[in-house]
């Protein structure tokens, strides 16, 4: 079982790992702004190449030593759960390594060949994108919210129902492996994690729908579409998420107040359902991403470019830009969306709940 | 319609905004009672400070371009409401005032000005391709 899930998370990572260069903006490559005019420089498909062989053949290296090892050490599964996680890691630090390589090679090339020196900067805005803009309206996010609220209230009129131990931590296979005396507050810290969760979801996509529709300045049309596409699917999948997870966490609320829900593996079908709808939104994300990226047949002809950030960001992952209103920016390399880490209303909005999701857990759990 | 904005350029960036902005209004891309977007999320968009895109609209608000509501946003006026008084068309002659004089200091005759504008008129009334 163990083995399983942590296979299809592994596989699901590489396959994420290897796509990477793919998905994101081709006028960005391994974090490093390429004007469009040279977007077609035969090292940089090189260099993608390479990173998907490299990366690709130490994964599935890593794949099989994780599967030889978990065998080898199998009474043990504290030493097998280590090896699971080294393995991971392993193979993502291989990957980080090499994306860090391309990294200063393509930022070299750039200095060197001067890409760019003598193009126009410049940054588009669509003045009627907003009023078509899809993404969800934040009221949605409120359904969810008001569950954890009537959970709580749920909670308090059946408190005697209640065991006097009451789970806080539940293993793969979905049975509770921790539990904690019955107090007032731990009857309630599992609805209060969920309210902060969603609360933070709450604020991510109210931050994204705060945040820049950039465009592409030499494929106005074309990017404006990718952007909307993105912002919708994004407030979609979110809303996903907080629904799978508000799920989740009633059932586990429900069933420390009525125990017989735990008996035997009832409570497994769940747990895997919950990573079925969290891998594959994720999947469709990926997905939709790639089949909305504009593409470049050939070098484009023109005087401008889009405005090169490469200054506001720290190796070409972490953004930080004081000008910039915006919360979140998509991310440079890698899938969805990161935080501009100069800005504060980013650090009020998702660290707050964050903190407040820390507390809880550090009292009760 | 689009806009496109050059941090490098001398010329400030609200007044690239607010130029811009007439000059779609005078192509009809922007026709009068279209809402232009929030001052937030228009500065978001273009990566810059709210105040630069407040003065560019308060700009344009002053020169009766557009009319800023509490709720609702900011309006392109109606034709009628921006009938040319007397007032903005002093305004208009003072602007163009250094311009034509840059113009007589270099040589250009009152033939070849008066030619300019009317190149210049005609242009802004063929729409923009793609529009």
């Amino acid at each position: 079982m163990l083995l399983g899930v942590f296979i299809t998370i592994y596989i699901m990572t590489l396959a994420l790992q290897i796509v990477v260069p793919y998905i994101v903006r081709e006028t960005i490559v391994f974090g490093v702004t390429v004007p469009d005019q040279i977007i077609k420089h035969p090292i940089l498909a090189q260099l993608k190449k390479q990173y998907v062989r490299f990366v690709g053949g130490t994964g599935i290296v890593f794949l099989i030593i994780m599967i030889i090892s978990y065998n080898q050490f199998s009474p043990s599964e504290a030493i097998q759960s280590i090896v699971l996680l080294s393995c991971l890691f392993s193979m993502l630090t291989v990957s980080m390594a090499l994306y860090w390589i391309n990294h200063q090679k393509v930022s070299k090339l750039k200095k060197q060949e001067q890409w760019g020196a003598n193009i126009k900067q410049v940054r588009a805005v669509d003045l009627t994108a907003r009023s078509r803009d899809e993404m969800l309206p934040w009221s949605f996010f409120a359904v969810p919210l008001g569950i954890s609220v009537f959970l709580i209230i749920y909670t308090y009129l059946h408190y005697d129902l209640m065991p006097n131990d009451i789970a806080v931590h539940w293993g793969p296979s979905g049975e509770a492996d921790a539990w904690r005396n019955k107090t007032y507050f731990t009857a309630i810290s599992l609805p209060l994690v969920m309210l902060m969760m969603q609360c933070m979801m709450w604020g991510i996509t109210d931050s994204i729908k705060r945040s820049a529709i950039k465009l592409a300045v030499n494929r106005k049309e074309e990017s404006l579409e990718d952007q909307l596409k993105t912002r919708k699917y994004m407030s979609w999948q979110i809303l996903l998420i907080s629904s799978a997870l508000t799920a989740l966490l009633t059932i586990l609320q429900l069933s420390n107040i009525y125990p017989s829900m735990t008996v035997g593996y009832k409570l497994l079908p769940v747990f895997i359902l919950f990573l079925v709808v969290l891998l594959g939104s994720l999947l469709i994300y990926v997905v939709n991403k790639y089949k909305h990226k504009v593409r470049y047949e050939a070098n484009i002809d023109s005087q401008v470019m889009d405005v090169d950030e490469d200054r506001y960001w720290k190796g070409g992952l972490i953004y930080m830009n004081r000008q910039d209103p915006s919360v979140f920016v998509e991310k440079r390399f890698g899938v969805g969306w990161t935080m501009n880490l100069a800005n504060p209303r980013g650090y009020i909005v998702i660290g707050l709940p964050f903190l407040l999701l820390l507390l809880i857990s550090i009292f009760s759990l | 319609m689009f806009i496109q904005i050059e941090f490098q350029s001398d010329v400030p960036i609200y007044e690239q905004v607010t130029r811009q902005m007439i000059e779609g209004i005078a192509r009809g891309e922007m026709k009068p009672g279209d809402t232009l977007p929030s001052v937030r999320s228009l500065a978001a968009d273009l990566g810059v400070n709210m105040h630069t895109v407040n003065k560019s609209y308060h700009e344009l608000e002053a020169k009766g371009i557009i009319t800023i509501r509490p709720k609702s946003g900011a309006i392109i006026s109606s034709a009628e409401a921006r009938a040319l008084s007397p007032e903005q068309l002093r305004q208009i002659e003072k602007n163009l005032k250094p311009v034509v004089a840059e113009g007589m200091v270099l040589g250009a005759t009152a033939e070849q000005i008066e030619h300019m504008m009317k190149k210049v008129f005609a242009d802004l009334q063929i729409p923009a391709e793609g529009v």
